[in-house]
């Protein structure tokens, strides 16, 4: 659950430096020693200068030991995370208040999503994190670039690429029989390069639900990535991306759907998802770059109760994208493109209309000047059943004195309802309206002597909201508003990189004056990492307050909990890795009759030769 | 909260009296005012009492004026007594004078004790570990501005140069390179020069410095070297104007967001006053954002100082490769 400390990152993010190399045998007499200007890489979803984006890194993910997708986004800004037990159940990510419905999730910038489940979204519960190479959370409507949806905001999920001849391995073990194992080979040629990855997973579990049934839920996950490029000539570079997945969650308390027998104890899910994505970059003109990309994702549950099929749900997200990027002398950038994206339901085959489409024409423009910054998004939809919908976003930052930013951002959402939505023959309404919303936000950051830290505050009204009431979907007939805060600061104390954060939002539905169901209001999490020596060891404390509770589910009380996390490094190649979370065996839940886990130990043994980390 | 300032009153006006009269002592020009580079947003301005103040005194060197014409060929003979009189004459002194200060820079010693593995490697790759190490201090938060080190500051002062966790230790001075060096040279005792030699490519950091007269008084450890090769001018030449010019180089913010990376080679010319002129790119980097910016770099420079101290002649036609390159976080 911990996580190497925000700092090194942001401030490696938000730096870069020139250096001179040695005198290069530059053949010409008058050569002047090379140049060398670098920088680390910055976020890619959106413009960190102007819009909140957290980035987890391949290494931040490593040192905290995190098995699951779930543990690494847990707590981080703006995050709220509701899950139905550890390891591989029901996940919903609010972000800034909104449900998994409402943010848009990416896999290397292209949509992934499940038109089969109740809020489209995927079931990210499952996508293993030994094959990603970073995380992008962008906070707020920014979505020109991706899609309409994001009206919590955006996570888009980077996959590992392919690395010069390297072999790297690692196993693990520890509580509730928990294995884990990994292993991939990745390689570069002057013109390909590739990366093949496997992982498995496989945890005993422990019982979930607080009910009668008090066998252990159990998971297993398997997974494979894969990525081969190939730089046809010096302007054309072509890519193929493969991630995908499969595996069994066991779960209790499942109803029989045609006989509504139950309920049983003994429940289970399949899952397999995968998401495969070709990709063609070219450089037209040095200042013209464009590229085609397609994606296809395709998510598949079938549900078990005593090894009997209970029934099934698969769909698929095909994403067709066409982008340009135009570079006007060195602070503008212009990015315009057409996008086409398809959602099919298969199973289940009773739904009244089980595909949709909608293309889109998007544009954005990005500006630094002295110390402002400026970016603007429009993105034109055309929904073949909702028809047209425009939105778009504003990001302006400006240095009001040394050190000291103002951040001000306005954005817009549109979502259609899902097919389930529509027509679940059980729970659908097909008279639902999209859903929208307005975001208004206002921060400050600043990057003082001894870190960086930023206050933001927003507000966003959703129309027509969605909500399951009376056993079907309504839109919400009055607006919800959310009102947020949050509050970020990395630092670096006696070398130990720190980092804190603290969230605060209230989704309320100004109908009923109500906050939203199952949303804990505010969060907290503080982490501390440091190396000593070939040893680097570290924590977090991560709280939650009070969730709020709902028709189904009643309020349950909030957390905290102590996560501690150390590696040591055995010679040039070996790494031995001990977590421990919730070390004081604190029982939460953070969905209504779910335990979250106990106690969690785990040791790792790692090789990946030539990483001196 | 209030209590605040008045509790850091007393420290501040200590700091103060002590500051005046170490001015008052070591006379203001001894005192060499080190600015961070130009960060959009500004940044720290570290003061570096120059540690070498009594003894530096007597062997200050004239301007260098006369040691370092532009013109690299030409150079050679003047340079050559320059850094035998460097080497021969002020060493001695120079290290007891360090000493007042040592307390100051201790810390900073050890460090580069720390620091000498290192040293044991190829330059380039050191030179990455530097340019590593720098951010965290000066560049930190500066979001796609550059901080700017020569190789030779790179190699020459690990103790001064940035450290991490170091915050308040500001970047080398933009400007007055020969404050710089003394300030490093001063700072640096004698033997930690040594290590420093051993590795790659070491006589000639060292003997640019001490072509460059400037430095040559604080530069204990040069005279030993005897080597100073007909060469060292220009290459003396051709780095200073690197390490100029570099400190104005900074990685578009675009082009990182999209991971852009190249090489840029500029053609220029540097006329006698260390005016630059005409110039161009001879290779593009394939993205008009890379090639703009470099261009944009060096036509912000417009003179190189140092050269315009003591160039004469023709203009020189020059070449430099300006490479982008991201790294991982």
């Amino acid at each position: 659950m911990n996580e190497r400390p925000l700092l090194a990152r942001l401030t490696a993010a938000a730096c870069c430096c020139i250096s001179l190399v040695a005198p290069a045998a530059d053949d010409t007499p008058t050569a002047v020693t090379p140049v060398v200007v670098t920088a680390t890489r910055t976020a890619q979803t959106a413009d960190e200068t102007v819009a909140p984006v957290t980035v987890i890194t391949r290494d931040d993910i490593r040192e905290s030991g995190a098995t699951t997708l779930p543990d690494v986004l847990a707590a981080q800004p703006g995050v709220d995370l509701s899950q139905s037990g550890g390891f591989g159940k029901n996940t919903t990510l609010n972000l800034r208040g909104l449900g998994s419905g409402k943010v848009l999730f990416l896999v290397n910038g292209m949509r992934i999503g499940d038109a089969a489940s109740v809020d489209g979204a995927p079931s990210i519960q499952h996508i293993p994190t030994s094959q990603i190479e970073r995380i992008e959370i962008v906070r707020g409507p920014r979505s020109a670039l991706y899609g309409s949806e994001a009206l919590g905001g955006v996570v888009n999920i980077i996959t590992r690429k392919a690395d010069s001849g390297r072999v790297e391995a690692s196993v693990g073990y520890g509580t509730y029989s928990s294995k884990r194992a990994d292993a991939s080979v990745s390689g570069r040629s002057d013109r390909l390069g590739y990366r093949l990855g496997v992982s498995g997973f496989d945890t005993e579990g422990y019982d979930t639900r607080d009910d009668q049934f008090t066998d252990d839920d159990g998971y297993d996950n398997t997974s494979v990535s894969g990525r081969v490029d190939f730089a046809a000539t010096d302007r054309l570079e072509l890519s193929l991306d493969l991630l995908a997945d499969q595996g069994t969650t066991e779960y209790d308390n499942c109803f029989d759907t045609t006989t509504f027998a139950g309920p049983f104890g003994d429940c289970s899910t399949d899952f397999k998802q995968r998401t495969l994505a070709l990709g063609g970059d070219y450089r037209v003109t040095a200042s013209w770059d464009t590229s085609l990309r397609v994606s296809r994702n395709r998510e598949e549950r079938r549900n078990f109760h005593q090894d009997a099929f209970n029934n099934e749900f698969d769909s698929s997200t095909t994403t067709l994208s066409w982008q340009n990027d135009i570079q006007i002398g060195t602070a503008q950038l212009l990015t315009l493109g057409v996008d086409g994206n398809r959602d099919a339901v298969d199973q289940p085959d009773n739904f009244a209309d089980d595909d949709r489409s909608r293309t889109a024409v998007f544009g954005q423009w990005q500006g630094h000047f002295g110390d402002q910054d400026l970016v603007v998004g429009l993105r034109g939809i055309d929904d073949d059943q909702f028809g047209g919908a425009t939105v778009g976003s504003v990001d302006y930052g400006i240095g009001i004195v040394d050190g000291l930013r103002l951040l001000a951002s306005a954005g817009t959402a549109f979502k259609a309802p899902t097919l389930f939505q529509l027509y679940s023959p059980q729970y659908g309404n097909d008279r639902l309206d999209p859903e929208t919303s307005k975001s208004i936000e206002l921060g400050l950051a600043g990057d003082p002597q001894w870190g960086s830290w930023s206050v933001r505050s927003y507000r966003s009204r959703v129309e027509d909201l969605i909500d399951f009431v009376n056993s079907t979907y309504t839109n919400v007939s009055e607006e919800v508003e959310v009102n947020g805060l949050e509050f970020e600061a990395n630092a670096r104390i006696r070398d130990w990189d720190t980092a804190a954060n603290y969230s605060w939002s209230e989704p309320v539905d100004t109908g009923t004056g109500n906050v939203l169901a199952n949303r804990a209001e505010r969060s907290f999490r503080l982490s501390m990492d440091r190396a000593f020596g070939p040893l680097r060891a570290g924590g977090s404390i991560e709280a939650q307050s009070d969730r709020t509770g709902g028709q189904f589910s009643d309020p349950v009380g909030g957390y905290g909990v102590l996560n501690l996390h150390a590696s040591y490094r055995l010679g040039r190649d070996w790494r031995l890795r001990a977590t421990m979370d919730n070390v004081f065996d604190k029982q939460y839940q953070t969905n209504d009759l779910y335990f979250a886990p106990g106690r969690t130990t785990f040791l790792h043994l790692e090789y990946s030769p030539g990483v001196g980390t | 909260m209030s209590a605040g300032p008045t509790r850091i009153a007393p420290f501040l006006a200590v700091s103060v009296a002590l500051h005046a009269a170490a001015f008052a002592v070591m006379g203001p020009e001894r005192l060499s005012i080190a600015p961070a580079p130009a960060g959009r947003q500004g940044q720290t301005i570290s003061v570096h009492l120059v540690a070498a103040g009594r003894a530096a005194a007597p062997a200050r060197p004239e301007p260098a004026g006369d040691a370092v014409p532009a013109a690299a060929e030409q150079s050679e003979p003047r340079a050559q007594p320059a850094a035998e009189e460097a080497g021969g004459s002020a060493p001695e002194p120079e290290r007891h004078a360090a000493k007042p200060d040592d307390a100051q820079t201790r810390p900073e010693r050890k460090r580069s004790a720390e620091a000498r593995p290192r040293e044991g490697r190829p330059a380039e790759e050191q030179s990455q570990q530097e340019s590593r190490r720098i951010p965290a201090g000066a560049g930190a938060r500066d979001d796609g501005t550059a901080a700017a080190v020569a190789r030779d500051s790179e190699q020459e002062e690990p103790g001064a140069a940035e450290r991490p966790g170091e915050n308040e230790i500001a970047k080398p001075p933009a400007t007055p390179t020969h404050s710089r060096e003394a300030t490093a040279n001063a700072a640096t005792p004698g033997p930690r020069s040594r290590p420093v030699r051993k590795h790659t490519a070491p006589a000639q950091t060292q003997e640019r410095h001490l072509a460059d007269a400037r430095s040559r008084s604080a530069q204990p450890a040069g005279g030993d070297d005897g080597n100073a090769p007909r060469s060292v001018s220009a290459e003396q030449v051709r780095s200073e104007i690197s390490a100029e010019l570099a400190k104005h180089f900074r990685y578009p913010r675009l082009a990182r967001s999209h991971g852009w990376e190249g090489r840029v080679v500029l053609g220029f010319r540097v006329r006698p006053d260390g005016r630059i002129t005409d110039i161009e790119v001879v290779e593009s980097s394939g993205r008009t954002i890379l090639d703009r910016a470099a261009v944009e770099a060096l036509r912000q420079v417009r003179r190189v100082p140092s050269l315009a101290e003591h160039a004469t002649g023709e203009p020189i036609a020059l070449r430099m490769p300006v490479s982008y390159r991201l790294q991982s976080a």
